[in-house]
């Protein structure tokens, strides 16, 4: 199974922190990203404090408390949308409105969205 | 009868308080020209509102009505300006709102730019200036957190009315919306992205597929006052599979038939606003006021919000005296919210 593209997530989330806005950025929330990636093996991103600390498997799909709901986010999309995003030719709304990005939750966490949806396009607020 | 800017004031400062404005933030009054028309004092109290808190309001009218088919377009400079500012609250009459939750600007503003979507609550106007505008969003989130609590234990409640409603609704507690989601409760207003209609005043299930049962609903959308039979609706995997009850019935059907989707139950409320008026509430088409009055359960028909193939204007109906039970605990009792009498306690 390819870890192609945990590699390149991790890659692009660690890379943000090299940059002073995106590093305040990232500090906004803490955030646990759960990326499902067509037949790959699931991966997450942990977002605390503005460090960045990617992770094959390590979280669980399961949200059994609020804290659980605030902190863990749960993406599902194919390795093309995921490139595209990270590329900016496309905003994580835009993938949402067509469907290729399902994320569990998304009218409640329409916070955490937003936010993800900044550092994806490297702009701050 | 006579109003001043004065008694609309509380209102508009209740609304920015539950959406957290702040010093320089943009707020994005988007009236339709027939509000501008009808209810002047409100833009006037909105704007003298944002100021007192150093927020930078600004009006866009909207001079053409919303069309009733998908795609909603707006004029590019709106769609600019809704994903420029920090919050943008719809105006309308009747229909209440010209940039409706389906449009692909304001979904765009939203997620893209965590814009707050507004809408003001149907009704004929002068919504700012009554009781249940100036009912605290403080007393509303504590409603919430008190009933979350009970909720959160559980993954179905149970609905029942003397008329013989008997529906189990199965829904995931994390996912509860309307006024109230769990992030707003947790940092105790409207978070970034969030839309909610204003005045406050429902907590929603967004109900999954063990939905299961029989709703006999009083009162229907597109039907002034309560209806004179009740009409039947059977669920069944989340779905309206059977429509009984006489010729409103048989206009349900026919609003419905064909739509994908439509048949489908996207959000079943609890009215949380003890100044929201029932009766006056009904005289609208849309029942807005209503929906929200103290223990009203209202069942809304239609895909997700943002679903692709979601009816634009789906069909809901109210269940008046209803009793919803969780655990054993009645949280409405008989059209009571009895967390209504424990916080004013």
């Amino acid at each position: 199974m390819s870890q192609d593209t945990f590699h390149a997530v991790s890659n692009f989330f660690t890379g943000l922190g090299e940059s002073a806005a995106a590093q305040k950025e990232l500090a906004r929330y803490d955030q646990t990203i759960l990326f499902h990636i067509g037949n790959e093996q699931p991966f997450c991103i942990r977002i605390a404090g503005g460090k960045v600390s990617p992770e094959i498997g390590g979280a669980t799909d399961k949200i059994e408390s609020v804290d659980d709901f605030l902190r863990l986010l749960l993406l599902k999309t194919d390795a093309e949308t995921i490139a595209a995003l990270m590329a900016g030719s496309v905003t994580l709304g835009e993938t949402l409105l067509e469907g290729t990005v399902d994320i569990h939750g998304n009218i409640q966490k329409e916070y955490i969205i937003a936010w993800l949806s900044r550092l994806f396009q490297r702009t701050e607020r | 009868m006579s109003l001043y800017i004065a008694e609309f004031m509380e209102g508009a400062r209740n609304f920015y308080r539950y959406f957290n404005v702040k010093r320089g933030d943009h707020v994005l009054l988007v009236p339709t020209s027939e509000f501008v028309y009808s209810d002047p004092l409100a833009l006037e109290a909105l704007t003298a509102a944002a100021r007192e808190i150093g927020a930078e309001p600004l009006i866009f009218i909207i001079t053409k009505p919303r069309g009733r088919q998908l795609p909603e377009v707006h004029p590019e400079p709106l769609t600019r300006a809704l994903m420029a500012c920090d919050l943008f609250l719809g105006l309308g009459i009747d229909p209440p709102n010209p940039i409706s939750g389906h449009c692909v600007a304001a979904l765009t503003a939203r997620w893209d730019h965590g814009v707050k979507q507004a809408d003001l609550a149907a009704g004929r106007g002068k919504v700012l200036a009554t009781e249940w505008a100036r009912f605290p969003p403080e007393k509303i989130f504590a409603m919430g957190r008190r009933l979350f609590r009970s909720l959160e234990k559980a993954r179905a409640v149970h609905v029942t009315s003397p008329n013989g409603t008997d529906l189990i609704v199965d829904y995931d507690p994390y996912l509860i919306t309307g006024s109230l989601t769990v992030p707003a409760l947790e940092y105790g207003y409207a978070t970034a992205g969030m839309r909610a209609t204003y005045p406050l005043g429902v907590l929603g299930f967004l109900s999954d597929v063990g939905t299961q049962g029989k709703a006999v609903l009083d009162c229907l959308s597109g039907h002034v006052g309560k209806l004179d039979h009740p009409v039947n609706w059977t669920v069944k995997e989340n779905r309206v599979t059977d429509i009984a009850g006489g010729e409103e019935a048989a206009r349900v059907r026919a609003e419905i038939e064909g739509l994908e989707n439509a048949d489908y139950i996207a959000l079943i409320t609890i009215g949380l606003n003890p100044k929201a008026r029932l009766w006056e509430g009904l005289m609208s088409g849309r029942h807005g006021e209503a929906q929200r009055h103290e223990g009203v359960v209202r069942i809304a028909l239609g895909d997700r919000p943002g679903g692709n193939n979601s009816p634009m204007h789906g069909v809901s109906g109210e269940i008046l005296d209803a009793t919803v039970e969780v655990n054993g605990e009645l949280i409405v009792d008989r059209g009571r919210l009895p967390v209504l009498r424990e916080i004013t306690e």
